[in-house]
């Protein structure tokens, strides 16, 4: 089972100085009644005349820009969440924090998205957004009025920036079924069985190899031929692939080899896409010398001798270990 | 023989000697790199690529790290402190970058099958792995290398490993069950 990120509060760590002006808390009926959002006075007062309603996230290692409309913010005691108009639903960027004096403290942020009917750009969007945040050294954040750079704490879950980065996958996996067979697939509300991540990956597959290796349980002769009308099922959803042939390799494995399967259309990907899709080598090498990092810091501060001794494979000599 | 090719997308666990290798890796330094194959962390790359998660390894390979350091307090060449020191490092890294399989009930079923029929039907070879064993050579003795198939079996991982050991073990498993094998070498 695989739960993506836009199924879960996800939490990013921070570990800054960051400050945000104090924003007294206000109760979030009475922004309703003003008609749309509106600063507390003292900050309108104190800000530029051009207070623009808007939050930019920038994050310069990925040259990444995203600039949302905010349609409300709630203060609470340690909180402070801006939700943001983010493409077909809504971004909750919540800060945590303590009020000093007149600032606000903050301590850590996260990012959340609203649920209803997550469609696989959505979900890759916001898990890339997640990614980005993740593994960027540091995160700038334009608030009206407020500047906030945050700094990732170098011990932030390498686990969770990759589930986000597997939710990605999935998503793009999705948007490339979608655009070459036309069809509508939303994400379930749940988590995702492994019987659909490996539907999702062979319809993957069947459009964009055309030819690839596959498990398969048969006791057909090895150099059998087939053809088949190819369906496969996702998330309850039935998804056409059309002939596709079989060809038996070795034992318990297949070639398929799309015949008629519809291919990706040229330039299927509207550019702002284009452009997180090809940030996917880079994210990958980022993750990975994370987890090589993590990997050698288990051994920090022993000697060569001590990590030889530490590692070697147990020797017991009692008879039932014998061997 | 019941031992299946690994396919890109198949869920991947290490075996020790693959773990050990990458730790060996992992602590090389920048004037080995230039001439060393880093082949375990090329490998774990790709399958990243492809997977977007990391490999796994089993409670058997963290019982071997943890008796390293125990073995190491038990004849007093490391203090108490010492030793929870290291454990807790160690076993806090792995937890974070590695799903650790269990040795479970149908693990333990499959590694019991396998390990009576070796010792029937293959005395000699576990012989002469003993003797090769005994003249230095670090090799694991085959139970730590069955409970590791084992496991990988009954959570449905495909097995990494450098050696052709794993696929004389997998010559006993029980009927209906097959070893996915990856073979990783420099």
């Amino acid at each position: 089972m695989f739960t993506t990120a836009s199924n879960n509060m996800t939490f990013l760590g921070s570990e800054s100085n960051s400050y945000l002006r104090y924003l007294p808390p206000i109760n979030p009926t009475e922004l309703k009644k003003q008609n749309g959002f509106r600063f507390p006075p003292d900050i309108e007062k104190a800000g530029s005349p051009n207070v623009k309603q808007v939050v930019k996230i920038e994050v310069a290692e990925f040259d990444f820009e995203l600039e949302l409309k905010i349609s409300k913010v709630e203060f609470f005691q340690t909180e402070i969440v801006f939700h943001l108009e983010f493409y077909t639903s809504i971004l909750k960027l919540s800060f945590y924090g303590i009020k000093e004096d007149n600032r606000f403290r903050v301590k850590a942020y996260s990012f959340d998205l609203e649920k209803n009917d997550n469609t696989p750009e959505l979900v890759f969007r916001f898990e890339s957004l997640l990614s980005i945040c993740g593994l960027g050294k540091k995160l700038v954040i334009q608030l009206p009025n407020n500047k906030c750079e945050l700094s990732n704490s170098s011990k932030l879950e390498l686990a969770k920036i990759s589930n986000s980065l597997q939710g990605r996958q999935l998503a793009y996996r999705l948007m490339v079924t979608e655009k070459a067979l036309r069809v509508h697939i939303s994400f379930p509300k749940g988590p995702i069985a492994r019987k659909d991540i490996e539907s999702i990956g062979y319809c993957y597959h069947s459009i964009l190899d055309r030819k690839f290796e596959r498990f398969c349980n048969t006791n057909l002769q090895i150099g059998t031929v087939q053809t088949y009308d190819e369906k496969r099922e996702i998330f309850g959803k039935s998804i056409n692939l059309r002939k596709q042939k079989f060809t038996v390799l070795s034992y318990g494995v297949t070639e398929v080899e799309s015949v008629t399967t519809p291919i990706l259309p040229k330039n299927a990907f509207r550019n702002d896409i284009q452009k997180l899709i090809d940030l996917d080598e880079k994210l990958d090498s980022m993750v990975m010398d994370k987890y090589f990092n993590l990997f050698s810091n288990a051994f920090e501060g022993l000697t060569n001798e001590q990590i030889e001794a530490l590692t070697q494979r147990p020797d017991l000599s009692e008879s039932a270990f014998d061997f | 023989m019941p031992i299946l090719e690994t396919l890109p997308s198949t869920p991947l666990v290490l075996d020790t000697a693959i773990f050990t290798h990458l730790k060996t890796e992992c602590l090389i330094n920048e004037a080995e790199k230039a001439y060393k194959k880093l082949y375990v962390k090329e490998r774990i790359a790709e399958y990243y690529s492809n997977t977007k998660t990391f490999p796994a390894i089993t409670s058997m390979t963290f019982f071997e790290a943890d008796f390293g350091i125990y073995d190491q307090f038990a004849n007093g060449s490391i203090s108490e402190e010492k030793a929870n020191e290291f454990q807790q490092n160690i076993n806090l890294a792995l937890a974070e970058i590695s799903v650790i399989l269990p040795f479970d009930q149908r693990a333990s079923k499959i590694a019991a099958y396998i390990y009576a029929h070796m010792l029937v039907k293959e005395q000699k070879w576990l012989q002469q792995r003993k003797t090769k064993k005994k003249k230095g050579n670090r090799e694991a003795k085959i139970w730590q290398d069955i409970f590791i198939i084992s496991t990988a079996i009954s959570h449905n991982y495909g097995l990494v490993s450098p050696d052709k050991d794993m696929e004389i073990i997998a010559k006993y498993l029980p009927k209906g069950l097959d070893l996915s094998l990856a073979v990783w070498k420099p």
